[in-house]
């Protein structure tokens, strides 16, 4: 497993600001935030594209990594649900059909296949680098939410417990991971370790502007960030 | 001290600052090349003609003249100076450069200086009074335990009348203007340690660096109220928005996380702000908890009085069976002794004492309403209610309404007797939450 300054270092050669989302995704492991298991296959790779399969086992949910491809489910870049190979195979040409034909110039790197993670509250947690108050955090309703009710809470770095509670109560997320009529309260612990580790790494890796995990799926145990974006200052 | 830049020219600035020094305790030099002498004081033509040491020195002086002004001060040995003058960064790019160059004078020497662009400081602890706003147009505060932070020259006068017009006094306050040194952080800091100030309202637009300020917030917070108003909170750009969720809050939310984490009270606007002040500058004892009691002679007043408890988080549980049957033995018996206590358009001045001494001791806080309309209340039921609110040590808010003269005179009774009084039912649960959440942060981190 790569080293967060061995991502970085290699984002930096390439001259890129942005990391693919395999990196991101590496990145968060790296500091103990669970992602959904995935495995990274180059295009017109067919024998890799199964074995990878294989390896995660179906449903899967397919994306292609492009550095040109910043919204991805606009872009046709995200497939979801998929249950066998031909299903796969389908997918992969649909996809790449489909961002040629809405983004001409952009170039597919990689697919990348994960494994399908359950339903649960969305959230968005991520990070960022302010000029007056440093490194900070945030916390809000994520996935379709984001757009409609503006629920981010920030949190300024570093912060103890208390105060990472407190950020999480200013929030209507607050409201949802206690539970309420017939849903159960949620892994409010591993919310609040996802925020530590995101405060962490933007204190060991100076050379992140902004960290954005949008949606993080909340288990009654545990948490799953489907998909997270890093950006380099 | 010395003031640069005095002058009896009533337009100008030095003209009302001189003025108003004639309450300060120590001595006053004016200085003005112009001058000779200056309302029975000798005038000096320069700072370097005083004889002896000054401690420190206004300067009022037109911006183009204070680069000089410095360099005479510098030389002179003066370490603290108050910067009055404008046109400096915030008056384009020449007056950047002059305020850069005067940063350099002051840094090299370790001269501490406040503005420029500033009101400065007024102090009722000396009579320091730096504010070239004339007393003949504008009341000033008398002694007091509040203590003011301001990046607003206007908002910081205009915040010092209305309380003085409640009759509510102030420690000390300051404006620092362009704060070329002494910063939002470092008056914290300094009020933090003042035995004189009980507790601080800050206006700001900006912070000057914001690791210092959340540092000195939370070391102020930890020991005092403190109430913070954020303003320019909305259209700062999208510099903090993070990747792709244009939706999300700007540099507000980290001013918000800043205000939450050390511990403040935001107070979310002008009139938050002064029915904030006035409910920790008057009332000394902590809200400890959020049961909260009501006691009314107009029952929809104290409806609306218990739908905003409830937005600011209070909860608002029956009065006990016993105290119940004690006030219904006490009462005749169409008051309500539930919570709110509801004691009519009958209810006498001490019936008020009997309600609030039967139930405080089993609430945190009490909301008093008074409808002065009513027959049956006189002015004595404002000491009733102080009476009960300082033999119980509870913190207790009035809503006084109706009544026309006889309304301003209780309330003013009430202030004098150091219960914090609101027009309004919401205005008074709402100064009552802020004193809620100052007094919980304190004593929640030590």
């Amino acid at each position: 497993m790569k080293t967060p300054s061995e991502i970085i270092q290699t984002v930096k050669a390439e001259g890129r600001k942005a990391l693919f989302e395999h990196e991101a995704k590496e990145l968060a492991r790296a500091v103990g935030i669970s992602v959904p298991r995935f495995e990274v296959v180059r295009i017109d790779d067919e024998v890799s594209l199964r074995s990878a399969a294989e390896k995660l086992g179906f449903p899967l949910a397919l994306k292609a990594v492009s550095p040109q491809v910043l919204h991805k489910t606009e872009t046709g870049a995200v497939a979801l649900d998929i249950v066998n190979y031909d299903g796969l195979q389908d997918a992969a040409k649909n996809m790449k059909r489909t961002i040629s034909e809405r983004t001409p110039d952009a170039v597919i790197r990689y697919f990348l296949l994960e494994e399908m993670m359950p339903p649960g509250l969305e959230l968005l947690i991520g990070g960022l680098r302010d000029d007056q108050f440093g490194p900070a955090v945030a916390i809000g309703l994520g996935g379709v939410w984001v757009e409609a009710i503006k629920d981010t809470a920030f949190g300024i770095t570093p912060m103890t417990r208390d105060e990472v509670i407190d950020m999480i109560e200013e929030t209507r997320a607050g409201l949802f991971l206690k539970g309420f009529r017939n849903s159960p309260p949620l892994d409010q612990e591993a919310v609040i370790s996802t925020i530590n580790a995101v405060s962490k790494l933007l204190h060991d890796v100076p050379e992140i502007r902004e960290m954005d995990m949008n949606p993080v799926r909340v288990y009654a145990h545990g948490v799953a960030a489907l998909d997270v974006r890093v950006i380099l200052a | 001290m010395a003031l640069i830049g005095a002058t009896d020219t009533p337009s100008k600035p030095g003209r009302a600052v001189l003025e108003n020094l004639a309450s300060f305790q120590g001595t006053v030099f004016p200085v003005n090349p112009k001058h000779t002498e200056l309302f029975g004081r000798r005038c000096y033509a320069t700072v370097k003609d005083i004889p002896g040491k000054i401690d420190l020195a206004i300067v009022v002086v037109p911006s183009t003249f204070a680069e000089q002004v410095m360099g005479e001060l510098r030389d002179k040995g003066v370490r603290r100076v108050i910067l009055v003058s404008a046109g400096f960064a915030e008056a384009g790019e020449e007056g950047l450069r002059r305020q850069e160059r005067i940063k350099a004078i002051i840094q090299k020497e370790n001269i501490r200086v406040i503005g420029p662009n500033a009101l400065g400081v007024f102090n009722t602890e000396n009579g320091l009074d730096s504010f070239f706003v004339s007393r003949q147009r504008v009341s000033k505060s008398g002694p007091g335990r509040l203590s003011i932070v301001s990046q607003s020259g206007a908002i910081t006068v205009i915040l010092m009348e209305a309380l003085a017009r409640d009759g509510i006094g102030i420690a000390k306050a300051i404006n620092y203007g362009n704060r070329i040194d002494v910063d939002d952080a470092d008056a914290l800091d300094y009020f933090a340690d003042d035995p004189k100030t009980g507790a601080v309202a800050v206006y700001m637009e900006s912070v000057a660096d914001g690791t210092k300020f959340l540092r000195a917030a939370k070391r102020f917070a930890s020991k005092k109220p403190l109430v913070i108003w954020k303003a320019g909170k909305y259209g700062m750009g999208a510099a903090a928005v993070i990747s792709h969720t244009a939706t999300l809050a700007g540099r507000y939310g980290l001013y918000r996380a800043a205000i939450r984490q050390s511990g403040a009270v935001e107070a979310y606007g002008f009139d938050h702000m002064i029915d904030a002040a006035k409910a920790i500058a008057l009332m000394n004892y902590s809200c400890m908890g959020n049961r909260l009691l009501i006691v009314t002679n107009g029952g929809g007043m104290a409806v609306a009085a218990a739908d905003q408890a409830e937005q600011e988080g209070f909860v608002m549980p029956r009065t006990p069976e016993a105290v119940r049957h004690r006030l219904n033995q006490a009462f005749p018996p169409f008051f309500v002794t539930n919570n709110p206590i509801d004691l009519t358009g009958s209810g006498k001045d001490e019936d008020y004492y009997i309600a609030l001494k039967e139930a405080l001791p089993h609430y945190d806080a009490a909301v008093v309403i008074l409808l002065m309309g009513a027959t049956t209340v006189t002015e004595k039921v404002t000491e009733m209610v102080a009476r009960a609110c300082h033999e119980e040590q509870k913190p207790v808010t009035c809503c006084a309404l109706q009544g026309l003269g006889y309304t301003r005179e209780a309330m003013s009774a009430l202030l004098k007797q150091g219960i914090p009084v609101y027009p309004s039912p919401e205005r008074a649960v709402r100064a009552l939450a802020a004193l809620k959440k100052a007094s919980c942060r304190s004593l929640r981190r030590p």
